[in-house]
């Protein structure tokens, strides 16, 4: 009976080590993620949760583009023939301000990028949370697969039951030439480009009338923080926020600050102490844009188009057409606004906000 | 330290055993023990260090109280210090779980403002105090005036069973403590420990969590699901806290079979109950021994008339209830049990005419209506889930794909409706099919298949371990 316990250990002990040695050996191998080297034969990317944090250390670039929802539809090979680099698309939607931070300084730290377009969401400053840097929705172990921690994608369940066998299946449905059903395609990313990760549908905009009636029933159709209540270290998260871009800028080195156009509805959805309160944060980038040569402000929160509701989504995402017009302004940016063309802008915003209003109402 | 978790897997558990084996050379046992009580109070305090001082407190204090008890020959100093131990211990588990709910339901009723101090609840705390609460008791009856500290230490805090149980009585564990045929390694029982080992964590990481997604999504919808949703999901949380903590009784079982020493068996399928009074014999077993030694028999139990015994099942089951935790729901589910149960007791003869398949049947959705109680966030959501589970008129066919996102991924509907309905009857058939963990013991057999399909259930359930949720008895 001891020598049967003892060889059922020794063969429990045995397959289980072969059996966990095979699977990492094939993950390695398989590499479903891009996590071990940039393989761009064939890698599907199926949510940017999980194939950012290696593209940060495995893609080929020059210039980084973090951000929200407000970034995903930017495109790569537009802004890579116009500003003559290579492009990294790093967006998420709802990114918080901390996630933003651990991007940018992963990027900073492990790679020669010499453009930054960062893109702010205001609101997410609200909340009284802290700011400071932190992994948040990213698997912390993707950024550094050193050590043990690697296993946790090697021998992971997403690895497993996620990258691997979806990879394979669609791989093979693609090889047998089966269309996909379409219900199948709004269910998960399917980018078979890093840049294209994330990216949501921007066609079709459901037309101003849609949209007021949206908001006349309060019917959330993004969550782009309308109930925000704007505590009171807002300033300082700011603050903290400012301080860290620009503590880890070398003097080659250039940030955009991009501040995308919301719809007037977005404004409209506002009380006047959030508003007070957004109006503020912006100043307050103004005037610290204005300190370096290097970090430009480009704003299009008071652009007319804001108040042509039938070119956006909801209240803050945009139509294709919009969408190409804020490329092309963060393009071309160079300088920035003054602090009192800032301040001139807010009153425009306000006019927007209280127009939006009146229309609103008018439908109800 | 989570048993699913690779700390444990590949670093906690080997060296610990490793080490303790090898100091079963040295002839004193008093190093090993003073190795397992150490390496216990590790495991605990790595959750969170404050833990440590908490535990050591807990047993520092009831050792001393015993020591006291044991060595007078007073019965009224005995009991003074018993009921100083009943103060100490139901005061520490007052003030770390319930002081927050107790205040806020002050506030709520007299309409004050008493802030709340929003305590950390020490894992386990639950367990360990009633585990030391009935060895209070035993404390008190007995002639036996042997206690060790160290014993005693590794009694309460032997890692297998310190966060979850099963809860075990000092007369099980110390005897076996002192038992020095069991200080060496056994081969035999280390292989049947392992297999029972990964047969929980199997249960855990590929059954329990995987519907705690459904689970999760279900219970948070902000919007009305409709009937079939929520019939799934409510059998999903009924499944996912079976398997989640027979799962890990199973696992602390395996690993106390590993150190040679045998808890005892926590579930026998009972889910296949045929009554709720037979539920109970067969669900969370130590937890009713305990409270029928600390409650239900210091109260009277059957001896004193059938309204009495009525009574005192009430308040086992009310007891019952607040033990889980400070939230009204938990009362209400307690509630729900003692109530059936006091039925039950009403008309045994009645009862038996039904046939034994209704019976179950009907068992079973009580269970799983009870647990919707259980699991909601309030008394509220309880009943708004019972509400959506009875409206006919909202089958809510297009909501199956909300159940089964997990913010990543989606699932087209009908690929969702196929999945949950799969998920559900592949539990059912476990339900019916699986064995109890005792009879899986008893029929395990050390043969190379087994070794094999040990092995590859070990090998999927560390696939699974990034994603490894706490289990859900952490929480009481």
């Amino acid at each position: 009976m001891k020598n049967k316990a003892v060889k059922f250990i020794c063969l429990l002990l045995s397959f289980f080590i072969t059996a966990t040695g095979v699977l990492c050996a094939a993950a390695y191998i398989l590499d479903p993620q891009n996590v071990y080297r940039s393989n761009t034969n064939g890698v599907r990317y199926f949510s940017p949760i999980y194939s950012t944090a290696p593209a940060i250390r495995t893609a080929d670039y020059d210039c980084v583009i973090i951000g929200s929802s407000m970034v995903q539809n930017f495109n790569a090979s537009e802004i890579a023939s116009q500003l003559e680099c290579k492009p990294l698309k790093l967006a998420l939607g709802a990114l918080e301000p901390g996630e933003l931070l651990w991007l940018y300084n992963n990027t900073q730290e492990q790679s020669n990028a010499k453009k930054y377009i960062i893109n702010i969401d205001l609101h997410r400053f609200a909340a009284s949370e802290s700011v400071e840097p932190n992994c948040g929705r990213f698997p912390e172990y993707m950024y550094e697969p050193s050590g043990l921690s690697q296993f946790k994608y090697l021998l992971g369940y997403e690895t497993w039951f996620r990258f691997i066998p979806l990879q394979l299946a669609l791989t093979a449905v693609e090889a047998l030439n089966i269309p996909l059903p379409e219900s199948f395609k709004g269910s998960f990313e399917n980018a078979t480009d890093i840049n294209s990760a994330g990216c949501w549908n921007e066609l079709n905009p459901p037309g101003e009338d849609a949209l007021i009636d949206n908001f006349n029933s309060n019917t959330v159709v993004f969550n782009d923080g309308n109930t925000t209540v704007f505590s009171d270290n807002a300033l300082a998260n700011m603050d903290y926020f400012l301080g860290q871009l620009a503590g880890k800028l070398d003097s080659d080195e250039e940030i955009i600050i991009y501040l995308p156009p919301y719809s007037s509805l977005y404004w409209a959805d506002k009380d006047s102490k959030q508003l007070e309160a957004i109006f503020a944060l912006r100043e307050k980038i103004a005037v610290f844009a204005a300190k370096y040569d290097n970090i430009h402000l480009c704003d299009l929160q008071a652009e007319s188009y804001v108040e042509n509701l039938d070119l956006y989504m909801d209240k803050s995402h945009a139509s294709v057409t919009i969408r190409k017009i804020a490329q092309q302004s963060v393009i071309t940016c160079t300088g920035e606004p003054t602090l009192h063309q800032i301040k001139d802008r807010n009153q425009t915003i306000k006019a927007y906000a209280n127009n939006t209003l009146e229309k609103a109402k008018a439908k109800k | 330290m989570l048993f699913s978790s690779y700390e444990f897997i590949f670093a906690f558990l080997p060296i610990t055993a490793v080490v303790y084996f090898a100091l079963s050379k040295i002839k004193n046992p008093y190093p090993q023990r003073t190795f397992l009580a150490a390496a216990s109070l590790f495991f605990y305090s790595y959750f969170e260090w404050s833990y440590f001082l908490i535990i050591s407190a807990s047993i520092a204090v009831n050792f001393i109280l015993a020591k006291f008890s044991l060595g007078s020959k007073s019965e009224a100093v005995k009991k003074a210090l018993f009921a100083v131990s009943v103060a100490f211990n139901v005061g520490l588990i007052g003030y770390y779980k319930y002081y927050d709910f107790t205040v806020d339901t002050i506030n709520t009723i007299a309409s004050t403002d008493i802030p709340l101090k929003g305590i950390l609840i020490p894992l386990g705390i639950s367990f360990f105090t009633f585990q030391q609460l009935s060895f209070q008791l035993r404390t008190l009856r007995t002639d036996n005036k042997k206690l060790n500290f160290i014993d005693y230490t590794l009694f309460v805090s032997f890692f297998p069973q310190l966060i979850a149980g099963p809860i075990v009585l000092y007369d099980e564990l110390v005897p076996q403590i002192e038992d020095d045929r069991k200080r060496f390694l056994n081969t035999e029982n280390l292989a049947t420990g392992l297999s029972v080992f990964t047969y929980g964590l199997f249960k855990k990481l590929i059954i329990a969590d995987e519907l705690a997604l459904i689970v999760n999504n279900g219970f948070a919808a902000s919007n009305p699901m409709g009937m079939l949703p929520m019939w799934v999901t409510a059998f999903a949380y009924t499944f996912q806290i079976y398997f989640d903590f027979s799962g890990y009784s199973e696992m602390a079982i395996g690993l106390g079979k590993m150190f040679n020493y045998d808890l005892p068996i926590n579930f026998r399928t009972p889910l296949r109950s045929a009554s709720i009074t037979e539920m109970w014999q067969r669900w969370h077993i130590t937890l009713g021994r305990t409270l029928s030694e600390l409650i239900y028999i210091p109260l009277g139990g059957n001896r004193k008339g059938k309204l009495r015994k009525k009574i005192n099942l009430f308040i086992v089951f009310l007891v019952s209830g607040i033990w889980h935790g400070a939230s009204w729901t938990f009362v209400l589910w307690g509630i729900a049990h003692g109530v059936a149960r006091i039925i039950e007791d009403c008309c045994p003869k009645l009862l038996s005419k039904i046939p034994t398949f209704i019976r179950r049947v009907f068992t079973f959705n009580f269970i799983v209506f009870a647990f919707v109680i259980f699991r909601a966030k309030s008394i509220d959501q309880a009943f708004n889930i019972f509400g959506q589970m009875f409206t006919v008129s909202d089958l809510g066919l297009g909501n199956f794909s909300k159940l089964l996102t997990n913010g990543v991924f989606g699932v087209p509907n009908f690929a969702a409706i196929a999945l949950a309905f799969i998920a559900v009857v592949i539990c059912f058939a476990i339900m019916l099919k699986e064995k109890s963990t005792s009879q899986f013991i008893d029929e395990l057999k050390l043969t190379p298949k087994r070794a094999i399909i040990t092995a590859a259930m070990l090998a999927i359930s560390v696939l699974c371990m990034s994603r490894s949720a706490v289990f859900i008895y952490f929480n009481f």
